[in-house]
């Protein structure tokens, strides 16, 4: 199997704060395949965002990268060794900050946000801004970018797209302006889109939309993408692969199939259980007890543990790393599937001994504080 | 206006239309011109809310779902009357809201209480929560300083928030927290209605569920009746009994949860349903049927507002044509007008939007003079064309559309803005109103009906 | 670049720790806004400076109202009356002038009068930190009652309040000062009371565009919504939130009222001879800058403190009352 396009092994992200040292990615692991869609799925403060900006190094002071490697076709944007005198420095392979700049952002690499208003300048034309990046990163003519802009503009699905080019971006709607924003990271056809909750800003219909055309163009360039985003309905639409993020760690990795019918880490599951579905009518919402910890201070052992319905005392002392828990192969969408098993970071699973059978059960209702979102009517 | 008023009805609503004007201050709406006296004023108003009217039965949830833009926040608001209303009526618990100002409004407050979506910005920072909860108890006198602070730790605690923390400033709390102390304030003065302006929608999942199962619960105890603000159709199937649809201003459909989303019958219903994406990766992906954008709420389309994206838009009667020959002929009007494809040559145009079927007849000739006015370059006059010709002509922009039809599930009444309901209608006009009684029965108790003229 | 944020839209359940109620520090209120400023150097001097300044002026104070300056004639001399042995426009101690050699007795040197100048620089506070605190605080009240109502009701009374409170600040300051003291009087009074009208434009200005988007707020409309009276609206939620921004104005306002009186005194209008103000002294020193310049030198560099004590103590109050470093 060829390399990943892009590599990603023990990525620890910290910000050092004058309250303590936040550990927002605390050591995560993934691969994304050229071609493919891989999903970053996860709640607020699970430090999936942190993590993207990282893989573009993108983060500043106080936050830092302290550790991990990451590998994007052969080039290391990020990597650490040991000197000479013993000491940790960058990798002398790591590509330097002006060569991030000019190769990698925007050009192999590109992001879109989620909010289309804050990525686009609200005094110069759509139009404008599209050309200059493409005049920036692909070195062509100004007449030359401008027909390339708008052969972009009618890519991506903007009617009239010569007129369009010259209007501001508060003449667009929400899904225009998205659209315009795919229309700039596809402009220098990059390898790789990093794409932050894209859609979570837009009505539902516009949504449908914006993931149409995204699968489209898709199959036209070929770009992969690592898709961020807390709904699980768009990782099922979109995704290839799934990995799942709780507090600053990848709970659980598999094809978005096995994800979803196969799901094998407690807080996946409890996530899935909570939801409303629009194809039935749900009697009682199951919600997962508690909230989401701040990542300075996380809790002992398993970072889920205190609102694990599954929970024992020896995950309050064993701290899980994903390990693969299928046995069996079965089939699958993604053709890598022999070689990238499904993996939960959760110590009931035979993969790992420590003694969880035996362990005694925790109570989550007597973990830590208050519990929030328990009635007296939560019989568990 | 009371009297006879049936003990179910807690909140009804009548015609209410609420425009803004878009150009404001001293030199507003002022328009220059050629001839004298060279400037006349012509406010444009912004129609947020068109003509809205519907009932709220006690102790119910009544879902108003829509999207953005769609009017329904602005419609929450007339309804407590933080906006005013241009025209129509709010009657709330038999008195005319419309008809109340100052004092009496003020004490009306007391009895509908309203949540609001960003649970960041509904607090205010620099006050700490006790007193936050205890604010609309003090302003309506209720109780002693001593009483309402101990009232106010009683309802922290019954949303499922620690009473100690009645010191604590908002910022100290999570989002899903916050909408809980959002919550207790609502129902620290005992009102009888709120209106829930999409209080999950800034939440994460988990969080939202949390918050909605404690909603359903406060109800059931406090004896609440709900106005459920929400654009999510999965939130609004799990909480209300009724659901309300909004489109650019105005109700397009109205009927009991199961019958909405199992017998929808308005296209927008259809196509935002079509639209919801499932959690199951198995499933087919959602369809997007809509096409364009909404549009503007200063220059709405005539008679029904949404058929310039419906994809049913019903045949003028002057034609003829096969479904498939209607359908391909809707699709190019409107791929034209919104200009979204290049060429102009005639054979690569019959090749893209009638290769299957071509109209004949008067309908053939137009397009064919349509087509000859793109291959000269002249995509107006032929948009001009096509609109004319087609999309003005049909009956739904000609007609305003109202119907009731019958249902299959339940006994509520079922209220649909859309002219394909017109064959098997049960009722029309002013007595498909989506008011909950009917404005015969009404007559006879002397209630507030629907305008006879419309 | 990510900073500690969480994304827009959603906001995020990690703020809630599990422990009791006190371990989350109130991040609004008088004591973090001081602990803040303890931090700043800067604004600690403007503290220290600020702080001598009103001490030394609420001795004086009392020491002229109460006490007919027998504080000042034990320690040093009666500020006001002209002393028997006329001893003019002495240097200070350790230089010579024409007039004769610096004494110890007179650390500072003399006025043209003979009066002893330290006495009068440190007096001179009294009436420095009288019109610059009265002075603002007649703007800051009046300018905050215009602004509020102004912003809250929108309409026709903001229209005809901004008209009016635009009128004011379009006259020159000086020239309004000055008519209005012509009219009504010459002296301190009337000259901390014209100052003080026209600052009330400059904290309107920044209480009525900070009014007008807290309006807005949903917390505002939350309280709308709950039936609070327009009244306890203003007064509880917009204007305490209102206020960072005009706490900091007040701060350098009060220097620059202490420079305009200054300057008023210098022509003529302000505290009356004998007095001690510093204007006055400037202005009595014009005759004799060659001469004896350090007459003039010493009230200039306690007017030069004072407004840069104040400026200061502005800057590190901004700073600490930042909305963004607080959240």
């Amino acid at each position: 199997m060829s390399d990943p396009l892009l590599s990603v092994r023990d990525l620890k992200t910290q910000f050092f704060t004058e309250d303590g040292t936040v550990r927002a990615v605390d050591g995560i692991s993934f691969d994304v395949e050229p071609g493919e869609i891989v999903g970053l799925v996860g709640e607020s403060g699970a430090g999936k965002s942190v993590a993207t900006a990282s893989i573009l190094r993108l983060v500043d002071s106080p936050g830092e990268i302290v550790d991990g490697e990451i590998v994007f076709d052969g080039e290391t944007l990020f990597g650490l060794e040991e000197g000479p005198d013993g000491e940790i420095r960058p990798h002398e392979e790591m590509l330097s900050e002006s060569e991030m700049r000019e190769q990698i952002r925007g050009r192999r690499i590109a992001i879109i946000f989620q909010d289309p208003m804050e990525s686009l300048n609200p005094v110069f034309t759509v139009g404008g801004q599209l050309r200059e990046f493409i005049e920036l990163n692909r070195d062509l003519s100004p007449a030359a970018a401008k027909a390339e802009a708008i052969a972009m503009l009618r890519e991506v699905g903007i009617p009239d797209p010569a007129t369009r080019y010259e209007e501001y971006p508060h003449q667009f709607s929400g899904g225009m302006r998205q659209r315009v924003l795919i229309a700039m990271a596809l402009a220098c056809e990059p390898d790789l889109i990093i794409a932050d909750e894209p859609t979570t800003a837009l009505d539902v219909t516009v949504e449908g939309q914006i993931l149409e055309l995204v699968e489209e163009l898709q199959e036209t360039y070929n770009t992969a993408f690592v898709w961020v985003t807390h709904d699980m309905s768009v990782v099922a639409e979109i995704c290839d692969r799934v990995n799942v993020m709780y507090l600053g760690e990848i709970v659980e990795h598999a094809a978005v199939d096995d994800l979803f019918y196969d799901t094998k880490h407690p807080y996946t599951r409890a996530l899935l259980r909570s939801m409303p579905r629009p194809d039935e009518t749900v009697e009682s919402l199951d919600p997962i007890q508690g909230v989401m910890p701040e990542a300075i201070d996380p809790p002992s052992g398993c970072r889920f543990h205190p609102r694990c319905p599954d929970a024992r005392e020896v995950c309050r002392t064993v701290h899980p790393e994903p390990r693969p828990v299928d046995a069996e192969p079965h089939p699958t969408e993604s053709a890598a599937a022999a070689d990238d098993p499904h993996t939960a970071a959760c110590v009931k699973h035979d993969a790992f001994d420590v003694g969880y059978d035996e362990s005694r059960p925790i109570d989550v209702d007597a973990t830590g504080g208050f519990d929030v979102g328990r009635t007296e009517r939560d019989d568990r | 206006m009371s009297g006879g008023q049936s003990d179910d009805v807690l909140l009804s609503v009548r015609d209410l239309t609420t425009h803004f004007q878009s150009d404001g201050g001293l030199f507003g709406g002022l328009r220059f011109g050629r001839e004298f006296p060279f400037v006349h004023r012509d406010a444009e108003p912004v129609r947020a809310v068109e003509g809205v009217s519907f009932d709220v039965k006690r102790g119910e949830t009544l879902g108003l779902v829509g999207e953005s833009g769609c009017g329904k926040s602005t419609l929450a608001r007339t309804i407590l009357r933080l906006v005013e209303p241009t025209a129509g009526s709010v009657y709330f618990q038999g008195t005319d809201l419309a008809s109340l100002s100052g004092e009496p409004l003020r004490r009306t407050r007391q009895d509908m209480q309203l949540i609001f979506q960003d649970p960041q910005s509904s607090l205010d920072p620099r006050m700490k929560v006790g007193p936050i909860v205890e604010e609309p108890m003090a302003a309506h006198g209720m109780l002693d300083a001593d009483g309402r602070e101990a009232r106010a730790k009683e309802l922290l605690e019954k949303v499922g928030l620690d009473p100690q923390h009645y010191n604590r400033y908002p910022h100290a709390f999570s989002g899903g927290q916050r909408q809980r102390v959002n919550l207790a304030r609502a129902l620290s003065v005992n009102p009888d209605f709120i209106v829930c302006d999409e209080p999950v929608s800034a939440l994460d999942v988990s969080i939202q569920a949390q918050v909605l199962n404690t909603m359903r619960e406060l109800q059931a105890e406090f004896d609440l009746t709900y106005l459920f603000i929400a654009h999510d159709l999965s939130v609004i199937r799990h909480i209300s009994d009724r659901v309300a649809v909004m489109y650019l201003g105005q109700l397009v459909e109205l009927a009991d949860k199961e019958e909405l989303f199992e017998n929808p019958q308005h296209p927008y219903t259809r196509a935002l349903l079509d639209a919801i994406p499932v959690p199951d990766p198995r499933s087919d992906s959602r369809k997007a049927t809509l096409s364009g954008d909404v549009p503007s709420p200063i220059d709405p389309p005539s008679g029904c507002r949404f058929r310039t994206r419906c994809p049913s838009l019903i045949q003028p009667a002057a034609y003829d044509l096969t479904a498939a020959a209607w359908s391909n002929t809707l699709a190019f009007q409107r791929a034209v007008r919104r200009r979204t494809f290049e060429t102009t040559d005639p054979e690569a145009i019959r090749e893209r939007f009638f290769a299957d079927d071509a109209p004949s007849g008067a309908a053939g000739d137009v397009v064919d003079t349509a087509i000859e006015h793109l291959a000269d370059e002249a995509w107006d006059a032929a948009a001009r064309l096509l609109t004319e010709s087609f999309a003005d002509r049909s009956i739904c922009a000609t007609d305003e559309p109202a119907y009731e039809v019958a249902p299959s599930i339940g006994d509520d009444r079922h209220y649909t803005a859309c002219h394909l309901a017109r064959e098997d209608a049960v009722a029309t006009g002013a007595d498909a109103s989506p008011a909950d009684v009917s404005a015969r029965e009404a007559d006879r108790h002397g209630q507030p009906t629907a305008d006879a003229d419309d | 670049m990510i900073d500690m944020a969480q994304t827009p839209s959603r906001t995020d359940d990690s703020d809630e720790s599990t422990g009791g109620p006190a371990d989350v520090e109130a991040r609004v209120g008088l004591r973090y806004t001081l602990r803040q400023v303890r931090r700043d150097t800067t604004a600690r001097i403007g503290t220290l400076i600020v702080g001598v300044m009103t001490l030394v002026a609420v001795i004086a104070a009392l020491d002229y109202y109460l006490l007919q300056y027998a504080i000042a004639e034990t320690v040093l001399y009666n500020p006001e009356t002209d002393p028997e042995t006329v001893r003019r426009l002495l240097p200070p101690v350790g230089m010579e002038n024409q007039f004769g050699p610096g004494v110890i007795e007179h650390p500072l040197g003399t006025d043209h009068r003979g009066r002893d100048l330290l006495t009068r620089v440190v007096y001179g506070t009294r009436v420095a930190m009288t019109v610059g605190f009265m002075a603002t605080g007649i703007g800051l009240v009046g300018g905050t009652l215009v602004g509020a109502v102004s912003g809250y009701y929108g309409g026709r009374v903001d229209d005809v309040l901004q008209r009016i409170t635009e009128t004011i600040y379009a006259i020159p300051f000086l020239v309004l000062v000055i008519a209005f003291m012509t009219a009504f009087g010459r002296d301190l009074t009337f000259a901390m009371i014209g100052v003080g009208i026209t600052a009330i434009p400059v904290f309107n200005r920044l209480i009525r565009s900070r009014v007008v988007s807290i309006r807005e707020e949903d917390y505002v409309e939350a309280a709308r919504a709950a039936g609070v009276k327009d009244r306890n609206i203003i007064l509880r939620h917009i204007i305490p939130n209102s206020f960072a921004p005009v706490l900091v104005q007040a701060t350098l306002q009060v220097g620059v009222s202490i420079l305009i009186v200054a300057g008023l005194s210098f022509l003529g209008f302000g505290a009356q001879p004998p007095t001690p103000s510093w204007g006055q002294m400037l202005s009595a020193s014009r005759g004799y800058m060659l001469p004896a310049p350090t007459f003039s030198i010493f009230p200039g560099i306690a007017i030069l403190i004072t407004v840069i004590g104040f400026n200061i103590l502005g800057d590190g109050l901004q700073d600490a009352l930042d909305p963004r470093i607080n959240n």
